[in-house]
């Protein structure tokens, strides 16, 4: 089990790789001239060949890959073209923010709607059932930023009860929070409900009821376990929808977080700013979804079970 | 003589889905001794799990609907509560279902399994006897005890079932059902489960309902039988009477061992029964078996027949009136 | 026509049976249907040049009145006219890139699980790096390299998509390519195209409309949200994201600036995701059953 677990932390910075190489890929294929950029109205070509040089950019892509890779192992992202600063100092005191608002929003995103969907499952079609079912289905057809936009109306702006932008206080992190949950809650709740639906339809559910279990035990613990398997790995990727969704709630409510960081680099053409703010987010991902798939792994004893060697093979009967 | 363990009277079981009602039993008598073995037979559809569920108050809340009372040591599990129930189910009545492989909870040891329907029933007794009870029990039943911490994958099917034999004994329980336990399950398999359930229930004197297709296991297996066909009991009797090819039967019950292959004899072709048993939600008028009975007289398509009993020996069938008056 | 393909035709004949008995379904569907009218006879409702893009001082910031169903935004741009051009916008990128995702996933599946070995690994290691990068990271890395415009936000929404189909076909052909009926084809000599075409596709065509229902919709929201931050359709189209981007600065005295796209959008998710639910529920009416 242990060389599975190396195995795939091994893995991960090949993925890392990969995907920086196809952000870079993206990125290269502009046809904005950062140079062009960066030179003053008037320029010669000595000029230009001289900047060219200087930012690396006169050699073939690949080599250009390769030594960004390589100095960003080091921590170093190479130089923003807005601000002539070191891409880290602009860019790495926001990686926390945008970490927490992710993590802080998955968590709260996971227990509410774990329960939520639990209670819809129990009470399938009842009136508490089919008014969550409602609300869950209007939420993901809502954009959050347009939630964003009206909380930041009727709260921030009209009734002056949460600031409306920057961070400071826990008073600041409310309105972001809550919108950037609640279009993934409803998503959660649906899954956890048709999750739990699915476990309680099945045979040893009956087999359960069948040897005078009470329903609550039968639910809570032959049913749930089970269910909790696939929404561990949902987990993973609610967190990966998170993670894009808050780079427009961190725009809205002025968040410094490396969302608002990318697209205004996005807009000016910041190459490495864009490079490391993308390969940082991507980062944050592969870590977290390592994390869920081990947990995974040790949850489920089937999945256990194929790395723990059985006490005994199978005998036949 | 000895008092009745089960009495079901005049139980009829309705499936209400989307406006459409589906009669799934109608009207089944059926009683059982301590200690004896009736054997429920039929087609896949005839009504036997049904009777089996209701007989553990399991059918789905929602959709199904029973009329008639079944009396278990006088009490009726129909009406009763869903705490008097769950003393019942696994202590007095309990049950095995048709496929082992889905029926065990994949994320619990086997052990825990087993444990459950002991700890249920005897929660003042403390850890020591729940183990102790589940490794008897699953040396009853031929499995290590040892390998009570494994979990249901590293088992394979026969085994599977003989787990789900050592939840339904655990607890002694009077009454055994037995929904089609060895249908899953390959020939050589199905030959040793059945062998254990036997001393199993020599030993503990179980009653129990073996729920099941197989002809020749009823043979081998039960006291007394009963052929279900679209939700009603149109044969029932002792074993010998119900094998007895000189007594009146059924024509159904003709057709079921009339198909049955014989290895002695030289055939071309198999003699099933010709058809389908008829949708539950629109069942014929008359005698449910008519539009295939190659006996079918007019009386047969308009009412139904008579419940006629000589000897314990039960026969639904209008001809078959005809031929004891004459 | 074989048996197979007989049997899916008498199942879309069935599901449409069910659909038409859906209260819901019909609604949603018939929602859709009038925003796809909207769109196409946008032109007819409100003249492009004339209305939808035509600055007029005088009449900016105008609150819902006779004349302005919806109100003018703060180029005096009747928001009702912009609000049906939008629709076109909309579903294009809903549709459009859907369909482009769905096609393209539905080829290197369909290949990869043919293929099986050295060709199914590679491809879905492809998908597996793709899927590690949060969609919207896929589409701003796209967006930055392309720039902005319509037919770049097309792409990226596509692209983002095709690691999510591909997966999902991939992992119902796989089932499907255990069924013996394809032996039997490829043992009579069927080509690799027609085993694919005339077989596995039939199989697997309900998953790939149900996923294309929940597709459209997260499209249209991500579209509208790449729009908002500045890199979708620019203006002066008259897109929703774009009209609610706009809105923000005007929005305290103004509320209707960010009311009504922000219903446009919301209406038309939802009536594809619940029309989606609804023929996934006709697909499969087992489904519905209670526990």
């Amino acid at each position: 089990m242990a060389k599975y677990i190396i195995k795939r932390i091994i893995l991960m910075p090949v993925t890392l790789l990969l995907a920086a190489l196809f952000i870079f890929m993206m990125v290269s294929i502009s046809k904005t001239d950062p140079v062009l950029n960066m030179l003053p109205q008037e320029y010669t070509q000595e000029q230009y060949d001289a900047l060219e040089h200087e930012l690396g950019l006169d050699q073939p892509m690949l080599v250009q890959y390769v030594k960004w890779i390589g100095h960003a192992f080091t921590g170093d992202f190479g130089t923003s073209y807005s601000t002539r600063n070191s891409v880290w100092n602009e860019i790495g005191f926001r990686i926390p923010t945008s970490a927490v608002l992710s993590l802080v929003t998955t968590v709260l995103i996971v227990i509410i709607g774990t329960v939520l969907g639990i209670l819809c499952a129990v009470h399938q079609y009842s009136w508490i059932d089919n008014v969550i079912n409602v609300f869950s289905k209007m939420l993901s057809a809502i954009p959050n930023f347009w939630i964003a936009m009206i909380f930041m109306l009727v709260f921030a702006m009209k009734m002056r009860v949460f600031p409306m932008f920057g961070t400071g206080t826990v008073l600041h992190w409310v309105l972001p929070v809550i919108t950037l949950a609640l279009p993934g809650l409803a998503g959660h709740v649906r899954i956890t409900r048709s999750s739990m639906l699915d476990c309680i339809r099945q045979d040893y559910i009956r087999t359960a009821r069948s040897k005078g279990e009470k329903e609550s035990v039968v639910i809570y613990r032959e049913a749930l376990k089970n269910a909790m398997m696939p929404l561990i790995t949902m987990t993973g990727n609610r967190f990966a929808m998170t993670i894009g969704s808050a780079v427009v709630v961190e725009r809205v409510f002025a968040l410094p977080g490396l969302g608002t960081k990318v697209l205004d680099a996005i807009n000016a053409m910041d190459v490495p700013v864009i490079l490391a703010c993308t390969t940082v987010l991507c980062a944050i991902y592969i870590v977290v979804m390592l994390i869920v798939d081990l947990a995974y792994m040790f949850v489920d004893p089937r999945v256990k079970g194929r790395f723990v060697k059985a006490k005994k093979n199978k005998v036949a009967a | 003589m000895g008092e009745k363990l089960l009495e079901i009277k005049d139980l009829s079981v309705r499936y209400t889905t989307d406006g459409v009602i589906a009669h799934a039993v109608n009207h089944v008598n059926l009683e059982l001794d301590k200690g004896e073995i009736l054997g429920i037979v039929g087609e896949t559809g005839a009504g036997k799990t049904t009777t089996a569920l209701g007989i553990l108050n399991l059918l789905p809340r929602y959709t199904a609907q029973t009329d008639g009372e079944i009396l278990f040591n006088g009490v009726n599990v129909l009406r009763a509560s869903e705490k008097e129930m769950q003393k019942i189910r696994g202590e007095h009545i309990s049950m095995i279902f048709q496929d082992p492989m889905t029926s065990l909870n994949p994320v619990y040891t086997v052990g825990d399994q087993i444990g459950r329907v002991v700890k249920i029933h005897n929660k003042e007794k403390g850890k020591e006897f729940v183990e102790q009870r589940v490794d008897e029990i699953l040396n009853l039943v031929g499995i290590p005890a040892e390998r009570k911490v494994e979990y249901p994958f590293n088992f394979s099917g026969g085994m599977k079932q003989r787990i789900m034999i050592a939840i339904a004994l655990a607890c002694n329980p009077e009454l055994l059902i037995a929904d089609e336990p060895t249908t899953a399950l390959d020939v050589t398999i199905q030959a040793q489960v059945i062998s254990m359930m036997r001393s199993l229930q020599r030993e503990l004197g179980t009653a129990v309902i073996l729920i099941t297709h197989d002809l020749g296991l009823v043979a081998n297996f039960c006291d007394k039988v009963a052929v279900m066909y679209s939700g009603e009991i149109i044969e029932s009797g002792a074993i010998e009477q119900i094998f007895d090819s000189t007594n009146p039967h059924h024509p159904y019950v003709v057709g079921l061992f009339g198909s049955i292959p014989k290895i002695t004899r030289k055939t071309k072709r198999l003699t099933p029964i010709e058809g389908l048993m008829p949708n539950p939600a629109s069942l014929p008028e008359g005698c449910k078996f008519h539009p295939r009975c190659p006996y079918c007289m007019d009386i047969c398509k308009t009412e139904e027949p008579e419940a006629v009993i000589v000897n314990d020996h039960l026969i639904k069938c209008h001809r078959c009136v005809r031929k004891e008056e004459a | 026509m074989n048996v197979q393909t007989m049997k899916k035709r008498g199942q879309f004949a069935e599901v449409w049976g069910r659909l038409r008995k859906n209260k819901l379904a019909m609604i949603s569907l018939s929602v859709l249907l009038l925003i796809c009218m909207a769109a196409i006879f946008a032109d007819l409702i409100a003249n492009y040049n004339n209305i939808v893009i035509k600055q007029n001082g005088a009449e900016r910031l105008m609150a819902p009145c006779a004349q302005h169903w919806f109100g003018t935004d703060e180029f005096g741009r009747d928001i009702f006219a912009r609000i049906i051009h939008g629709a076109r916008m909309a579903l294009l990128m809903g549709f459009g890139a859907t369909i482009i995702s769905v096609a393209a996933g539905l080829i290197l599946a369909c290949v990869a699980s043919y293929f099986g070995g050295v060709v199914d690994m590679v491809i879905m290691r492809v998908m597996d790096v793709l899927n590690s990068v949060p969609a919207l990271v896929i589409s701003l890395a796209i967006c930055s390299g392309l720039g902005a415009g319509t037919w770049q936000l097309i792409v990226a929404l596509s692209v983002a998509g095709i690691p999510i189909h591909t997966r999902m076909i991939r992992s119902n052909a796989l089932g499907v390519m255990g069924n013996e009926y394809i032996e039997a084809a490829k043992s009579q000599g069927a080509s690799t195209a027609s085993v694919i075409f005339s077989h596995m596709v039939p199989n697997i065509a309900s998953i790939i409309i149900i996923q294309i229902t929940s597709t459209v919709a997260t499209n249209i929201l991500m579209g509208a949200t790449l729009s908002f931050i500045g890199l979708g359709v620019k203006p002066p189209r008259p897109e929703w994201g774009l009209m609610l981007s706009s809105g923000t600065d005007y929005m305290l005295k103004n509320p209707h600036m960010v009311i009504f796209p922000g219903i446009a959008i919301i209406l038309t998710a939802l009536s594809v995701n619940t029309f989606g639910d609804c023929l996934r529920d006709a697909f499969d009416p087992k489904l519905k059953g209670k526990a």
